[in-house]
């Protein structure tokens, strides 16, 4: 389950459905000793997450599930702030449980808001309901809770972000991702400066990708990408080298070569992706566009060549090559 | 301050903040409470803002991890004894037990703590509460250790994912040894079509002193690492294969061009020894292969 991508929405679903298993139990034992209100309000809460889980789960390829969190925590943090009102010094043991929760669930930058406001009702209830002593030792134990949680978040969050700086290879589709080909593009052409030899750079993009990814979903787009990439890689020499840049684009790098090269790897590619069935979308088309290095090109203004050929290929209707004026 | 790398200022604020609250609790205890608690608790906060100055100062030595079981000792101990003098108002410190245990440790050691710590967390919770609250204290508990232990699984499995697409080196910025052999091949496919030469330099870093420790062997490390990056063109690659052996293609390059380039390294390198540093030089010939290439730089630098 864990395998389909990098996404956390069943690690979510899983919780979802764990919780709500937790707070079945919880309501029995509330049942047994007759605190009816609470119990009340926990069932509630079993029936936002469970629905919650279900929806997650179906719809896990689809990118609304962030504001589903949203709205499942905030009305968990309205139940707990009323149950509080009610039972004190039984729900705080449950506010102790929605910070780490919601820096889990959320993204870091929507926890925080989310916390902050959270922390700031408890500890108004708590001041309400406790002496000042309590109040203040059991907000200061909140508070450091809160801060563990966050920085639990924080430091994963901040390691996975370096470690994927560290990276050369983009997940989605196996190819090398955006900016080994920003630091590729300055080695091969600073090579090409000192060997006076071609370098043509084509952008290929998958036509409708961005239907096939509503039709079909991020994880069979995902697929689609490797199998692209694969299938684009068996068409190449050793010594080209094929980029993704994480929004569907394919850039191929191909050094010593003309555009007369290109040409034909262009051919293969329409006539090669013409005849094969691919598995998971059936037919696909290309778009390409495609430049050569000029004297005096920086990588910027190389790219930016290719991709600009490659938006003019998508305006038209025909499967062309573009070429310059 | 600026040099501080923000998850090292992230735990000295955490440690700040913690160690003097702490201070304030125990004040508080002071007249309410046990006084072994009360001590307890502020030594606890002394440890923390300790570790405070300690981060602040020394934030590049590394503790080798003591720091961390200290810590997760101190919270088991801390957490039963300010519950068993404190009741009711100090139970709330079980809840941080998962919470460190997976954030301190790997996946499996926090998994074991936390398995290790369930029955004193349900001493605790049976031992300082009414009935009616120990059931939604075990669900708070169990809800924490989940989502701590999701927050583990989540962080293993991101770092499983990325770790064979990192290509470099973190403390030397070289590309990883798995990456030589592949583009070695496509450089001698490239050459021999190209009809350019190509060679394989590797260079072995001399160690400072007979003492010297694992520390200052990095820092010798990142300083020829930076001289490398320095004197390389700009498609030169440089891979660290050892701790101490550094491998650079030098494609369209000769021997005598090889030699003035691993002249310019040593030179940049201000260190006294620099120039014991070892170096070994494979040209390629007709029908050499990466692993031949790789096999005669490597005998060249054993043979120096």
């Amino acid at each position: 389950m864990f395998n389909i991508s990098m996404a956390k929405d069943p690690a979510v679903s899983l919780l979802y459905i764990l919780i709500s298993a937790v707070c079945i139990l919880l309501s029995i034992s509330q049942y047994i000793f007759g605190h009816y209100d609470i119990m009340f309000l926990t069932m509630i809460m079993i029936g936002l997450l469970l629905p919650g889980a279900v929806f997650l789960f179906l719809n896990r390829e689809q990118s609304n599930g962030k504001y589903v969190n949203i709205l499942i925590l905030t009305s968990l943090a309205t139940i707990i702030q009323y149950q509080l009102n009610i039972a004190p010094d039984l729900s705080i043991h449950f506010a102790f449980c929605f910070p780490i929760i919601c820096y889990f669930i959320l993204p870091i930058s929507w926890a925080i808001k989310i916390n902050i406001i959270f922390m700031a009702c408890t500890f108004y209830q708590v001041a309400n309901t406790h002496s000042m002593v309590d109040s203040i030792r059991l907000c200061f134990m909140y508070l450091v809770f809160d801060l563990s949680s966050f920085c639990y978040a924080y430091i994963n969050t901040v390691k996975r972000q370096s470690l994927l700086s560290l990276t050369v290879t983009d997940y989605q589709s196996g190819a090398y991702n955006n900016r080994h080909l920003a630091e590729k593009l300055d080695q091969e052409i600073a090579r090409s400066e000192v060997t006076n030899r071609t370098l043509s750079l084509v952008a290929v993009t998958i036509e409708d990708y961005g239907q096939i990814l509503d039709i079909h979903g991020t994880n069979i787009g995902e697929r689609l990408l490797k199998e692209f990439h694969l299938f684009v890689n068996n068409l190449m020499r050793a010594g080209d080298d094929i980029f993704h840049n994480g929004k569907g684009t394919f850039y191929l790098l191909l050094p010593n070569c003309p555009i007369e090269g290109a040409l034909v790897l262009k051919e293969r590619l329409f006539k090669k992706t013409a005849s094969t069935q691919w598995q998971y979308v059936g037919d696909i088309q290309l778009n390409i566009g495609f430049a050569t290095l000029e004297s005096n090109e920086n990588a910027k203004q190389f790219l930016h060549r290719a991709s600009e050929h490659l938006v003019k290929q998508q305006k038209t209707a025909l499967r062309l090559l573009a070429f310059d004026k | 301050m600026n040099s501080y790398p923000p998850i090292h200022l992230i735990k000295l604020a955490y440690c700040l903040i913690v160690g003097v609250g702490l201070g304030g609790i125990a004040v508080l205890d002071y007249p309410s409470s046990h006084l072994v608690l009360s001590i307890g608790t502020m030594l606890y906060s002394i440890v923390l803002i300790a570790n405070a100055m300690f981060l602040l100062f020394n934030y590049k030595i590394k503790t080798e991890g003591y720091l961390s079981q200290l810590l997760i000792i101190s919270i088991f101990v801390y957490s039963i004894l300010s519950a068993k003098y404190g009741g009711t108002q100090q139970v709330y410190w079980i809840y941080f037990f998962p919470v460190v245990a997976f954030f301190l440790f790997k996946l499996n050691t926090g998994i074991l703590l936390t398995v290790l710590y369930i029955p004193a967390a349900l001493y605790i919770i049976i031992e300082t509460s009414k009935p009616l609250h120990q059931a939604q204290m075990v669900l708070s508990f169990t809800v924490i250790t989940m989502v701590s232990l999701f927050l583990s699984f989540v962080k293993t499995r991101t770092n499983s994912l990325l770790d064979p697409l990192i290509g470099r080196d973190i403390s030397t910025g070289a590309q990883l040894a798995k990456f030589l052999r592949p583009t070695l091949v496509i450089e001698i496919t490239r050459a021999e079509r190209e009809g350019t030469g190509l060679l394989l330099m590797q260079l072995k870093i001399p160690q400072r002193g007979k003492r010297s420790n694992k520390h200052e062997m990095e820092e010798t490390v990142a300083k020829y690492a930076e001289s490398i990056s320095k004197n390389l063109r700009p498609f030169d690659r440089y891979y660290r294969l050892d701790k101490q052996i550094f491998s650079i293609i030098l494609p369209h390059a000769t021997t005598q061009e090889g030699t003035r380039i691993a002249q310019n390294i040593i030179r940049g390198v201000a260190m006294p020894n620099a120039n014991s540093a070892t170096l070994g030089l494979a040209s390629l010939n007709v029908g050499d292969t990466a692993d031949s290439l790789i096999h005669i730089s490597q005998k060249e630098l054993n043979y120096v």
